[in-house]
């Protein structure tokens, strides 16, 4: 049985801004259905790992802060590699679409 | 320059080159010219290189007391080196320069080494085989039909061809062990956290780690050493100081070296029968210097490939949201509006192995799918850190095969592409549970394609793996061995 769609890959690729061509459709439902399909297996993973394992195992897992200054920022280098610019912005087509 | 010195040049090790700059043998800029010369004459055949950089030299203030004074490498272009185009060898950052450099290259700087050149690499480091590249494909130097594996496999192709003897990689499921592996060289992928990651442009960043490739054990534990230790600017890095991992070179085994065999691994579907007896052979040798060898069992490997799938293709999707067409790279041009800027951009400037990544990792991560896969694959990740740990209270390092196959023809797995999505299968457990690994050169096929060895050790145990990779190095003679075509 398929794991996904065509229908679900064109909204998966939607959300994932994405575009996908009618031509693709096939092709990458075929390709995620066998990866998905051979993923799946983790689903039979038995974790014995208990409360205190993982609190040992976590024990690197720490926290890391650095002061909170504020400090000046150059924008300019930033911004030379922009495809479109303007002053200090960066120029992108409209944002609400026609019709 | 003679054509004696030149030969003994290009395959020289750091050490060599060393000696021969401080006793005036030769200076910084022969050895720069030499290199230069080199890749021009030997990189069309190769492919490597996305770029060779005609000006790089060492810092002004670098001097013969710094460790790596004028050694030339070349740096995976996933890397950052300001104003150097880095682009991840994919067309959506075709003419991206950053604005600034790596903390990785910053240290090999310091150390008085300098980029020469910059490495071609399966696009955004997702690939076995440098093929996914937007821009070329890179040859084995030890049969160009083949590939040199991936995705630090411009990297690894240009050590064993002698156009550097130190490269950088990256390694998030094996992508530096596996071209070292199929190019007959040495490659580290350290403890999650030793080396820092900023200026590494993200793949899986729980995964992720930069690490040397190089032709000798040695070279490659004085480049880590370099490059290893706390960054400030990496939260992710340990809080251990700087360590000379050469100390650790003693030619001997440590005294009651216990080596756990994965039989599991030697013995599975697909392995190699030539591979399969060059680690036999390896762990004779190991077994005669004194090592004491028991089989080992590690039960959730067999699902390790599977959650490193999940995992690195969901923090994927996420760290390659970021690449639109705003703020740098490619932009398509005439889009209507925003979203179809956002939305063209991303499917002519991602090539087709990032776009199904960065779909299955989004489908992972999606609701009504998320337990299924990400949330039990974040178990099998716990559950392989729980079971290596029980299994390092009682063996020092871990022997494995890094590939099931020597390198493959260009093309071998296009159809099926989830057989190349499994090379990464015995590598990829060392990325889930953060541990070091390193693959070193154990032999040779009838075809003469190189075999590489796994060593995996506990978490900062990267001078026990250089230590028994040393001794092993100095009984056989791969490290000698270099392409006679080049």
């Amino acid at each position: 049985m398929a794991i996904i769609s065509p229908n679900e890959v064109l909204k998966l690729a939607r959300a994932s801004q994405l575009e996908l061509h009618a031509n693709e459709v096939d092709a990458v439902t075929h390709q995620l259905h066998n990866v998905l399909a051979y993923a799946q297996c983790v689903q039979k993973i038995v974790c014995n790992v208990t409360n205190a394992d993982a609190d040992a195992l976590a024990n690197y897992r720490v926290n890391v802060f650095r002061p909170d200054i504020a400090a000046p920022t150059n924008p300019v280098p930033l911004l030379q590699g922009a495809p479109a610019r303007e002053g200090n912005f960066f120029v992108v087509p409209m944002i609400l679409e026609n019709g | 320059m003679g054509n004696s010195m030149t030969s003994r040049l290009s395959y020289a090790s750091i050490a060599e080159l060393r000696t021969m700059l401080r006793t005036n043998e030769i200076t910084v800029e022969q050895l720069r010219t030499h290199f230069l010369q080199r890749m021009k004459e030997v990189d069309p055949h190769i492919g490597a290189l996305l770029e060779q950089r005609e000006h790089a030299a060492p810092l002004e203030t670098a001097s013969q007391s710094h460790p790596l004074y004028g050694i030339p490498g070349i740096v995976k272009n996933n890397i950052c080196i300001e104003g150097v185009r880095t682009t991840c060898s994919s067309l959506i950052l075709e003419n991206f320069k950053p604005t600034y450099t790596a903390t990785v290259v910053e240290r090999l700087h310091n150390a008085g080494a300098y980029a020469i050149g910059t490495a071609n690499m399966d696009e955004f480091a997702m690939g076995s085989s440098t093929e996914t590249s937007a821009f070329k494909k890179t040859k084995n130097p030890w049969d160009t039909s083949r590939v040199p594996g991936g995705s630090s496999g411009g990297s690894a192709a240009a050590v064993a061809a002698g156009m550097a003897p130190w490269a950088l990689g990256s390694d998030t499921g094996g992508s530096i062990r596996q071209p070292a592996a199929l190019c007959g060289i040495v490659g580290m992928r350290p403890t999650y956290g030793l080396v820092s990651r900023y200026g590494l442009i993200a793949y899986g960043s729980s995964l992720d780690q930069v690490g040397p490739l190089t032709r000798t054990v040695a070279d490659n534990a004085e480049v880590l050493s370099v490059i290893a230790g706390h960054d400030p600017k990496d939260s992710s890095t340990l809080t251990s100081g700087p360590v000379d991992y050469t100390q650790a070179l003693t030619g001997t085994l440590p005294k009651n070296l216990k080596i756990g065999v994965l039989t599991s691994a030697l013995d599975a579907e697909g392995m190699d029968p030539e591979i399969r007896s060059a680690i036999d052979a390896a762990l004779l040798l190991l077994e005669k210097k004194g090592a004491q060898l028991t089989t080992v069992t590690i039960p959730s490997f067999e699902y390790s490939a599977a959650a490193y799938f999940i995992i690195s293709r969901a923090e994927a999707a996420s760290n390659l949201a970021r690449y639109d067409g705003v703020q740098c790279g490619m932009r398509v041009q005439n889009a209507g509006s925003l979203s179809q800027m956002y939305m063209r951009t991303r499917h002519d400037g991602f090539g087709e192995e990032v776009r199904s990544r960065i779909l299955v990792g989004n489908y992972v991560l999606s609701a009504g799918h998320t337990g299924a896969y990400y949330q039990n694959a974040c178990k099998v990740r716990e559950q392989m850190r729980y079971e290596l740990r029980e299994v390092f209270k009682h063996v020092d390092v871990i022997v494995m095969p890094t590939s099931p196959v020597p390198a493959f023809s260009f093309g071998a797995y296009d159809v099926d592409k989830l057989q190349m999505d499994l090379q990464d299968y015995f590598t990829c457990p060392a990325n889930l549970a953060g541990v070091p690994a390193l693959s070193i050169p154990c032999g040779f096929t009838q075809a003469g394609l190189p075999i590489g060895l796994q060593l995996l050790a506990t978490h900062s145990a990267e001078a026990l793996l250089y230590q028994v990779a040393y001794a092993y190095e100095q009984e056989t003679p791969w490290h000698t061995m270099h392409p006679a075509q080049w």
